[in-house]
């Protein structure tokens, strides 16, 4: 197992990924890599390519709502369903009320933040994710 | 009688000249037949005098011929016939050649004795006289002249027939007309001892009594008894009888109905359609011996002498003095056709006047206006039946009488005042007067009074027509009640109109409002997702550069000199390239570049490999080797990947910050409402492009999205409102796919229009809802989601646009919408 961690962004605004990329990898850049996909599908490609391969272990996947194709609480749960260990954030302009409430209940949803975001808050809670993480392991 | 048309007054003129000129015609044909007659008459009376003058010639030359041969006959003949003496032989003959010498017309002389031996002949020659000499004398004594003469008694003569003499049997030429006169001698005893024969040539004669005739112009004809001709008006025929191979002999054979009036009544003054004549026969015999009692050959010697003038010459002479007066026949004629014209023109006038005034009089006495005529003190002088009619008075209580006793009291003081001032200063009033019938009832009368003046501008008369308006008063007070009404109805249902007009605004902005509201979340996400980005690339940046600088510099001034070049080199050459990697591509490439640099053992490879990449400088790793070997390589390119940040970070901001005011801007078009409701200049495409904007939250999701706008020009146009059009559709077209399918947005153009066709994969519509889909308030919708008014606000923009809206919808294939715009409607204006 590689002792590299990764954070998963998905969005289908690449301006969006820009700005989150560099904001993760200002913050934790260090200890994780930040893996950025525009769509669901992709993403699930990508969380499915990491954990077979083993090359990095994914803390977080962070993941917009309101996308073209397969919507955000969707994504999540499929994602769910490959790592239920990982923690999982939404970060959307908007999202159904019922959506979020599925992603929580069948995609153990760590938390919403919508957007704009406060930088220090998602970086918090990817810290926590990250502290977890380490548990985990060390443990 | 009624006043002709027009037409018949041309026809009228019509015939009268056609009257005039059949009678100048026969004027003319009149004048002739009385010329032809006059100018007959006159050739009679010139025929006669001629005949009588031919008479008179004749007894004269008949008179000379028989006193010559009384004259010769008295000579000694017998001596010279009994006596043998020589020398009174040679005296007689010399004294007969002296005498035959001064008669010109004799052409021979012969003496004959008792055996028909030619004693003496003296010949002419010329009119020269030859005695023949003895023995050239001849016997001639069974020549029927000479038996002829034996017949005769002592004082008669012997007169051959007029013809042309002839020498051994041919006629001689020229012609010598002849007649043989012969005379027997007897002696004491009565017995007969000889024969004096003369030869007289008529020619002379005959030249003198045609150039009487021809003095006159008339025709001169001889014929002998038998009908021979002697002379005719054809030359040619002139003694053809005479002629062997002439076949015409007789004037029966070429004018037959002369020669019966001849031989039927032998003379006389004749006037037949060939013109008029004269016949007289002439007897030789008679004319010498001045007596009638003749004894032999009396009728068989007669000529008769026609003198004629031919009716074509008479009525030639009769045209020639009719022609004459033509030209005064045509000034005639001229004048007579205008005489007409002009005489026509004024009975018609005068009979016009005449209806005019009989019209008037009609007019005066039938209209149903009440007339009344007063003379200039006010007196009436004249009313018509209508007057009484509604007044009730008859003329005889009225005339002479001023009009005032009409007045009701009724009308005011000041109409009077009025109406008297008008009619002294113009000559007309009109107005309305109330009057009193005679039964005491007032009414109102529409009233027009003129002043009627003679021609030195004195008042003569006054003339009041009117009439009695009672029932249209009254009508018109119906009507002007009736206005009143429909004119409150009008203004109620102006206000209704307003008032709806007013709604149907409200209600277009408020569904406008209402899709916006069911659109604001996706909305919200469109604007919050640009603003996430601005505001953490701001972060970014600002935590780039609080990192770097100092770093940077620092790296600058500490790294050997090698690398401190390098390092300027790639911060001033290579970073400020933009970012061109997909982001597909992005893991790809960062595993290739941790590969390359752990196969150079390098440390930190896959950190590095992600700030390389940040960078944009995947494609310079070689060149970055030496740094990335450095000791300090970790700071290094992390020095290149913030300084990249800042660069990738500022143009996101841009773009989201034109994203996001993309979306701002739609909203405010797409809310916004054009309060003066003119129109302006806008693209088509650009509209459909805000509304798409607004919905792009609704559409990204699972619609494909095909779009053709062909570029067409701006139109002038409700632009607002347009955008509510293309909102309904596009709308209806994502719910009724459920969010999910293909929308296909085409613009197309032609003559007129410019045509939207929006399509479509959804449920579609049964033939029953598209039949209804633009009656206001129908929906397919749950309650709360579509008042019912989209499609039928939508209907009513585009006919204020010229245009139409046509569907085409298939259950469970979907729906297209085509929308067409007429593109020119500011040609209107």
């Amino acid at each position: 197992m590689s002792d590299d961690l990764a954070i998963v962004c998905v969005d289908d605004e690449e301006m969006v990924l820009v700005a989150l990329r560099q904001q993760i990898e200002d913050a934790i850049g260090d200890e994780c890599i930040v893996e950025v996909s525009t769509s669901g599908e992709e993403a699930l490609e990508i969380i499915q390519e990491l954990v077979d391969e083993e090359s990095a272990s994914i803390v977080l996947i962070v993941s917009d709502w309101l996308m073209p194709g397969m919507r955000g609480d969707e994504f999540l749960i499929r994602a769910h369903q490959i790592c239920p260990k990982v923690e999982k954030i939404m970060l959307s302009g908007q999202a159904d009320d019922s959506a979020i409430k599925r992603a929580k209940d069948e995609a153990n949803l760590r938390e919403f933040i919508s957007k704009p975001w406060d930088a220090d808050h998602l970086i918090g809670v990817i810290k926590d994710a990250l502290k977890i993480k380490k548990n985990n392991i060390l443990g | 009688m009624q006043i002709k048309p027009n037409g018949n007054k041309k026809a009228v003129i019509f015939y009268e000249y056609l009257f005039l000129i059949l009678m100048i015609f026969s004027s003319l044909v009149l004048l002739y037949f009385y010329k032809y007659n006059n100018i007959s008459n006159e050739y009679k009376i010139l025929l006669d005098q001629i005949t009588k003058e031919h008479k008179v010639i004749l007894e004269n030359e008949f008179n000379d011929i028989r006193s010559d041969i009384d004259y010769l006959s008295s000579r000694d003949i017998l001596q010279l016939l009994q006596v043998n003496s020589e020398k009174l032989k040679k005296d007689i003959k010399k004294d007969f050649f002296n005498y035959m010498k001064t008669k010109e017309k004799y052409d021979q002389l012969r003496i004959l004795n008792l055996n028909g031996k030619e004693i003496i002949r003296i010949d002419k020659k010329g009119t020269f006289p030859v005695l023949i000499p003895e023995d050239k004398l001849q016997n001639k004594k069974e020549r029927y002249y000479f038996q002829d003469t034996l017949k005769l008694r002592p004082d008669d003569i012997y007169i051959s027939q007029l013809d042309l003499n002839k020498e051994h049997g041919n006629i001689e030429l020229p012609i010598k007309p002849m007649i043989r006169l012969a005379k027997p001698i007897f002696d004491k005893n009565l017995n007969f001892n000889g024969v004096i024969i003369f030869n007289y040539k008529a020619k002379k004669i005959i030249k003198k009594l045609q150039k009487s005739a021809a003095s006159y112009n008339l025709n001169m004809s001889m014929f002998n008894k038998q009908g021979n001709i002697l002379l005719y008006e054809d030359d040619s025929l002139n003694w053809s009888f005479m002629n062997k191979d002439s076949k015409v002999k007789f004037l029966k054979q070429i004018n037959k109905s002369l020669w019966d009036d001849i031989s039927q009544y032998e003379r006389g003054l004749f006037e037949n359609e060939r013109g008029v004549f004269y016949i007289k026969p002439y007897f030789p015999y008679h004319l010498l011996l001045n007596q009638s009692n003749n004894i032999l050959s009396d009728n068989d010697k007669k000529w008769y002498i026609v003198l004629s003038k031919n009716s074509k010459d008479i009525s030639e002479l009769a045209l020639k003095e009719v022609a004459e007066l033509i030209p005064f026949s045509i000034f005639f004629l001229l004048f007579g056709m205008i005489a007409i014209w002009k005489l026509t023109e004024f009975r018609y006038n005068l009979k016009s006047e005449e209806e005019k005034t009989r019209i008037a009089s009609m007019t005066f006495s039938n209209t149903a206006q009440g007339i009344m005529i007063s003379d200039e003190k006010n007196q009436i002088i004249q009313v018509n039946k209508a007057f009484t009619e509604i007044t009730g008075y008859h003329f005889d209580e009225l005339s002479g009488k001023n009009p005032k006793f009409l007045k009701s009291g009724k009308t005011k003081k000041e109409i009077f005042k009025l109406l008297w001032k008008e009619l002294k200063e113009h000559g007309v009033w009109e107005g309305v007067l109330w009057n009193r019938r005679k039964d005491g009832t007032v009414y109102p009368s529409l009233l027009k009074i003129n002043i009627f003046k003679d021609e030195k501008g004195n008042l003569k008369n006054y003339i009041a027509v009117f009439s009695d308006i009672t029932e249209q008063m009254n009508t018109q007070k119906k009507l002007e009640a009736k206005n009143l009404q429909i004119l409150e109805s009008k203004e109620k249902i102006e206000f209704a109109m307003d008032e709806l007009k007013s709604a149907q605004s409200q209600i277009i902005q408020s569904e406008k409002m209402a899709a916006l509201g069911q659109l604001i979340a996706g909305v919200a996400h469109e604007i919050n997702t640009p603003l996430g980005a601005i505001n953490s690339s701001a972060t970014n940046i600002s935590n780039a550069v609080d990192n770097i600088l100092l770093k940077a510099f620092t790296l600058v001034q500490e790294l050997p000199k090698d690398e401190k070049a390098l390092y300027i080199e790639i911060i001033s050459e290579d970073l400020s390239r933009t970012h061109n990697i997909e982001f597909s591509d992005l893991r790809r490439i960062k595993k290739e570049v941790t590969i390359r640099l752990n196969e150079e053992n390098i440390e930190h490879a896959r950190r590095l490999a992600d700030m390389i990449v940040t960078a944009n400088l995947e494609e310079k790793i070689e060149k970055l080797l030496p740094l990335l070997k450095s000791h300090r390589a970790k700071e290094i390119i992390e020095t290149f990947s913030k300084m990249s940040s800042i660069v990738l970070n500022t143009s996101n901001i841009g773009l989201a910050v034109s994203r996001a005011s993309r979306i701002v801007k739609a909203l405010k078009n797409f809310s916004h409402k054009n309060i003066d409701d003119e129109m302006v200049y806008g693209k088509i495409a650009d509209g459909i492009e805000t509304v798409l904007v607004v919905y792009h939250s609704q559409i990204k999701r699972e619609i494909i999205l095909t779009k053709e706008y062909g570029g067409f020009d701006a139109i002038l146009c409700h632009f607002d409102e347009l955008n509510q059009v293309w909102t309904n559709i596009i709308q209806n077209a994502i719910q009724s796919m459920n969010y999910k399918g293909s929308l296909s947005i085409v613009i197309l153009e032609d003559e007129q229009y410019q045509i939207v066709k929006i399509s479509d994969t959804g449920i579609g519509m049964s033939q029953e809802v598209q039949e209804k889909i633009f009656e206001p308030f129908y929906t397919t919708k749950p309650i709360g989601e579509g008042t019912g008014l989209g499609l039928d606000i939508v209907n009513k923009i585009v006919k204020k646009h010229n245009g139409k809206i046509e569907v085409e919808s298939k259950i469970g294939s979907g729906t297209t919408f085509t929308v067409y715009i007429d593109k020119n409607l500011g040609d209107d204006i």
